[in-house]
């Protein structure tokens, strides 16, 4: 092989890695959402944040030290956080109704602004997060959340 | 092999590296950066302001013709975008007027999941119409944080913050009314924090198609809380300095402040004056890189 083609043949493989990644995001992108492994919220048709069970791990520890520091006790547990909090980081403001979609089968929940109140995200073992009604007796109301669309 | 194929081959190759390294040199001065998880012994690199423009790209810093609903564009140097820190950070942006009266701000990010190349800016905008020909001070206080959750604005502000001053266009008439959040004016959705309690404007802003989401933080200095605020709204601030000191008279002629107009400019040109120098390489890398090609392309043809 001549140096040009190895040259252009480098120059090929540098345009197929790139693309490849990009592909290959995209690809790791549409089957952790069927999963519940990266769940997109949505506002406007637009993806706004993706949200997995490590980022509600987070931030379940950065609404604990707000808390502290604002001088509240928050009564969420270590892998919890307030929906609110949540839909507040991801930059979602003013909305009608979020819509929270479960993977498989399961039934889409719709919540006002003033039904999240007691709603918490709490990580799940394999790599998810459910929805659950802490005013309710800590009852999950969706297993593996997949979705969370928000309605302006 | 003639020793004119291997100097043509020699040439080519010196070529390919030169055009390499001068493409590699803006992805290294990106990479500089980024926030980078700190070091062993947990120091982290200080986070700063690059740039606060309008749209038209001009700086707001010390302006004068500011419009009545400017939206700022907030660069900073690394992420402060993103959604572990973004309830911290947005409470870090407060605007007052002359008399020190806080107002209500609309601040919209686009998330670094969704778009990685937006992830040091903040857009700002007051909620309402600021007076005419009045002095406004947008200050960003020194707890805004990176993504690496190290990297703070105290850093670079030797812990004051960033103050920008500016005045806004036409003439003062009379008593000033800014838009303040009082009970009657308040946006419907008007507030900030954590309860998700139908807070702020949702609009789509910004580059790249990617989809931006707003906040609107309100003050509660002199103000009333929105109605339907949640408890915590009316805290939003609460973790300034600017509300333990609520913007005295004084502080208005303080003239030590962290300004980037004043302290720090000859280190934001700077800044400004490295990214322009990174652009032009970028550049001309990828036009000597095209030329290259080009070269090797009509060469070869004329060989053919």
């Amino acid at each position: 092989m001549t140096v040009n083609k190895r040259i252009i043949a480098g120059i090929l493989l540098l345009i197929l890695i790139v693309g490849g990644s990009y592909f290959f995001e995209q690809i790791t992108k549409a089957q952790g959402s069927r999963n519940g492994r990266l769940v997109p919220v949505i506002q406007h048709d637009e993806t706004t944040a993706y949200l997995d069970a490590g980022v509600i791990r987070q931030l379940g520890r950065q609404e604990q030290e707000m808390n502290k520091d604002a001088g509240e006790t928050g009564d969420n547990g270590d892998n919890e956080v307030s929906l609110g909090f949540v839909l507040g980081s991801a930059g979602v403001a003013g909305y009608q109704y979020i819509e929270v979609s479960g993977a498989g089968d399961s039934e889409d929940i719709k919540l006002g602004p003033r039904d999240i109140g007691g709603i918490v995200l709490s990580s799940n073992s394999n790599s998810t997060f459910a929805m659950a009604d802490k005013a309710g007796g800590n009852r999950v109301i969706i297993k593996e959340v997949a979705k969370i669309y928000v309605a302006d | 092999m003639t020793n004119g194929k291997m100097r043509r081959r020699s040439g080519l190759l010196a070529l390919l590296l030169f055009t390499v390294l001068l493409s590699a040199l803006p992805l290294a001065a990106y990479g500089d950066n980024d926030d980078g998880p700190g070091n062993d012994q947990g120091v982290f690199k200080p986070l700063g302001l690059v740039s606060a423009t309008l749209d038209n790209g001009t700086s707001i810093i010390k302006a004068d013709n500011v419009p009545l609903k400017p939206k700022i564009t907030m660069q900073f140097d690394k992420n402060v975008v993103s959604l572990i820190y973004w309830e911290k950070n947005k409470r870090c942006f407060h605007l007052y007027d002359e008399n020190g009266k806080e107002l209500a701000l609309i601040l919209s990010k686009i998330n670094d999941t969704v778009d990685f190349t937006k992830r040091q800016y903040i857009w700002v905008e007051p909620a309402g119409q600021l007076a005419p020909g009045t002095g406004y001070r947008l200050y960003v206080a020194p707890d805004l944080v990176a993504k690496n959750g190290g990297s703070t604005l105290s850093m670079t502000t030797d812990n004051q913050g960033v103050t920008i001053r500016f005045k806004t266009a036409g003439e003062k008439t009379g008593q000033i009314s800014g838009p303040a959040i009082a009970a009657e004016d308040a946006p419907p959705d008007a507030a900030a924090g954590s309860a998700g309690a139908a807070p702020a404007d949702n609009k789509t802003t910004g580059g790249a198609g990617a989809a931006s989401t707003t906040s609107t933080v309100t003050g509660s200095t002199g103000t009333e809380p929105a109605p339907n605020a949640a408890p915590e709204d009316t805290t939003v601030t609460g973790d300034s300095p600017a509300t333990s000191k609520p913007l005295a008279e004084a502080d208005l002629d303080q003239p030590n402040e962290a300004a980037p107009g004043e302290a720090d400019a000859a280190k934001f040109a700077a800044v400004q004056r490295g990214r322009r120098l990174q652009n032009i390489v970028a550049a001309a890398s990828g036009i000597l890189l095209a030329g290259w090609a080009a070269v090797e392309v009509s060469r070869r043809k004329k060989k053919g």
